[in-house]
């Protein structure tokens, strides 16, 4: 067990490197100067080439690619700091920082919204299995296939947040209060805070998250309680005189459930997607939105250090995900363990 | 992804059933007649068996056909009425947006002055597209036909790259096998909407005006792009199928009669392929869709003059360059976004059913039951 973690973990450093190391690589092709963030090289430049070249020594864009890869990890392991940004100049790890705890937020209320309504839904359907209720969940749920996670979301923000006025319709707070100041009554939807005031406005991305990825994991549950009802050791417990409960309980969802907990890490990416979308219909400055802005800026320069910074830490998340999962599964199926146990 | 189930022997979904078990007993009618007449006659091929159970499922059969009446409607159809109209998708027709910049609604004719199309009235079909009046209808067709370009191309490109991959992988194993899976793993965990708009910009730049003479400026970029992140799934199920193929009989036949490494690939291995990879293009093919949609409207897709299903859906709703909130008017201006959110919605799921159809149809434990 020990040997096979430590295998896989160097792997996934490995790759996490390979992509870091695509990522300057990449971007190096492109044909634009970084110093352009700073100064307008557009329309009715005077910008001299010499200007130009003494902002990209100060950005340290000049130097070969290889180096700045270098500097970049070295800061990152001997600093843990991405450095600056070129395009603000102001430093990256609040930005980003902050971007972690939005996209934290809808990704993790939304797979437990997603979870708590998927596994009730998939249990019921699998056990009323072919009668009217399995249908009307199946046939909503191929609905929530093929509609585009943008028009969920829009869907429910204009429902909501536009027409109902139920729930705020868009825009991030703050899980705690910030500190009042002096400016607060001038300082318009900024500095909104509080618990309460942070839930009601991930509520409708939480929805939107959760609708989005509701009809895959309500099948892969009903397929798998289907399957485990019909094992061996159902029928004994059944056969010793368990309560329909019982069984359900404690003895067909626990091995029904197991392959939800990797699912739901594997998908860790078409989730981190979901949440772009999710930053956009609903506004909310997370990770998405980091890369959007970014890469907006990109028809005159690209902020390399930035986006660097943010597919370091996704991949780093990924990766940590991954094993994270193959550790649950483990954790819940004693066979698998036996397996990974063994000498891979 | 979507196709679990039926491990059961007992899935059942939206009703489809009777239909297949028709087609099931006539394939076993058949096995049948078979069996019991005396002249020997060849035994029904697969492909035949599973186009006949194709044919017996209404629903998947009805949904493979409404992709094609789109793919043919987007492809033939809009150049056509184009034709017939007399004005493109791209005119723009002043005259068919009110002083509120209100598009006119469905079946409006519209004077056709400043707009650069014959003189005359112009019928715009389902009305304008918003602030420029331009013809939602034939709009859709073209934006169809753009995003269509993109999904078929961008999915050919991932199952050519994806079905070598995998195969090579499955067929030689070893080193390029664990490389192969270590990078499929991980790609597939990766948000490869962060790559794609990040190379986009880096391929877009050269490839852009190039349009091949069939292309939208942009869509071969998008279809480089999507088609290189896209082949991860493809290659897995590849990957796969040749392990369990590999160690097969008529493979061993094979390399006893001298065949090599190539032709086994080749002329075994692949035929037993084209059934699964039929199944997942067409998901992959519905993936595409929305990754498109989300794409241009995000604005890193297909640019403005053109249209796309994607970039029509961000006319009133909205990016992150024009601010969602900013458009007072939904109710009434709602319906240029309803049609392209309508048809997205509609061709990707008659392409989610049309496979979970076929791939009932390839099931070879369908014909036993």
């Amino acid at each position: 067990m020990i040997r096979y973690l430590v295998r896989r973990l160097l792997a996934s450093v490995l790759v996490i490197l390979t992509l870091t190391l695509a990522t300057f690589l990449i971007f190096k092709t492109i044909p634009i100067n970084p110093a352009c963030l700073q100064v307008n090289c557009g329309f009715k430049s005077t910008v001299t080439k010499a200007q130009l070249a003494a902002i990209d020594h100060r950005l340290g864009a000049d130097k070969p690619i290889m180096v700045q890869y270098k500097d970049f990890m070295w800061r990152l392991v001997r600093h843990g700091s991405f450095g600056t940004s070129w395009a603000t100049l102001e430093p990256i790890d609040p930005a980003l920082r902050h971007g972690i705890a939005v996209t934290g937020s809808v990704v993790v209320g939304g797979a437990l919204l997603l979870l708590v309504l998927a596994i009730p839904l998939g249990i019921l359907s699998a056990l009323r299995a072919n009668t009217w209720v399995d249908r009307l969940v199946l046939f909503g749920s191929i609905f929530g296939i093929a509609l585009h996670p943008l028009v969920i979301g829009y869907l429910l923000r204009q429902g909501f947040g536009v027409s109902l006025h139920v729930l705020p319709s868009g825009g991030y707070c703050e899980m705690r209060k910030p500190p009042p100041s002096a400016l607060a009554s001038l300082d318009l939807g900024a500095g909104c805070g509080g618990l309460r005031v942070w839930a009601s406005h991930l509520v409708l991305p939480w929805g939107a998250f959760a609708l989005f990825f509701l009809p895959l994991y309500i099948r892969i549950i009903r397929a798998r309680v289907l399957e485990t009802l019909g094992e061996p050791h159902i029928a004994t417990a059944r056969a010793k005189g368990a309560s329909e409960a019982r069984v359900v309980g404690r003895h067909v969802l626990r091995l029904a459930l197991v392959p939800v907990p990797p699912m739901v890490a594997m998908e860790i990416g078409t989730a981190l997607m979901a949440a772009i979308y999710i930053d956009v219909v609903f506004g909310l400055p997370g990770i998405g939105s980091l890369v959007l802005q970014t890469l907006n800026t990109a028809r005159t320069g690209y902020d390399l250090p930035v986006l660097a910074a943010v597919f370091f830490v996704v991949a780093v998340f990924v990766v940590m995900l991954n094993m994270v999962a193959d550790i649950v599964q483990a954790a819940l199926d004693p066979r698998l363990r036996d397996l990974s146990a063994a000498p891979a | 992804m979507m196709l679990e189930g039926r491990q059961h022997g007992e899935t059942h979904d939206l009703g489809m059933r009777p239909a297949d078990r028709i087609g099931t007993v006539r394939a076993m009618s058949s096995v049948a007649a078979r069996t019991s007449s005396v002249d020997v006659s060849l035994p029904t091929s697969g492909s035949v068996l599973t186009w006949r159970r194709l044919r017996a499922d209404r629903f998947a059969f009805a949904c493979g056909l409404f992709l094609l009446f789109v793919i043919a409607a987007c492809f033939l159809g809009g150049p056509l009425l184009a034709h017939l109209l007399g004005h493109g998708p791209n005119t723009v027709f002043p005259s068919a947006v009110n002083y509120n910049a209100k598009p006119v609604g469905p079946w409006s004719h519209v004077s056709s002055a400043y707009s650069g199309a014959s003189p005359g009235k112009a019928l715009l079909i389902l009305g304008g597209d918003g602030p420029l009046g331009r013809d939602e209808f034939l709009r859709l067709l073209a934006g169809g036909r753009t995003s269509l370009e993109v999904a078929l191309g961008a999915t050919a490109l991932a199952l050519v790259i994806g079905t070598l991959l995998g195969a090579v992988a499955g067929f030689y194993g070893r080193g390029i096998d664990v490389a192969l899976s270590r990078v499929t793993e991980f790609a597939m965990g990766f948000p490869i909407l962060f790559l794609i708009v990040a190379l986009g910009f880096t391929i877009a730049s050269r490839l852009d005006s190039v349009t091949l003479g069939v292309f939208v400026p942009g869509a071969l970029s998008l279809i480089v792009v999507i088609g290189i992140f896209n082949w991860f799934y493809i290659a897995r199920i590849v990957r796969a199928q040749v392990l369990t193929l590999r160690n097969r009989e008529f493979v061993e036949a094979a390399r006893m009669t001298g065949a090599g490494n190539w032709r086994i690939i080749r002329t075994h291995l692949l035929p037993h392929l084209v059934g699964p990879l039929t199944v997942y293009g067409s998901l992959v093919l519905a993936g595409t869709i929305i990754l498109e949609a989300g794409l241009s409207f995000l604005n890193y897709g297909i640019q403005d003059p053109y249209a796309s299903w994607g970039n029509m859906l961000s006319t009133n709703w909205g990016t992150i360059l024009y601010p969602v909130g900013s458009n007072p008017e939904w109710i009434t201006s709602t319906w240029t976004s309803v049609w392209p959110a309508v048809a997205i919605f509609s061709f990707v799921l008659a392409c989610a059913l049309f496979a979970e159809g076929l791939r009932r149809a390839l099931d070879p434990q369908a014909d036993r039951r």
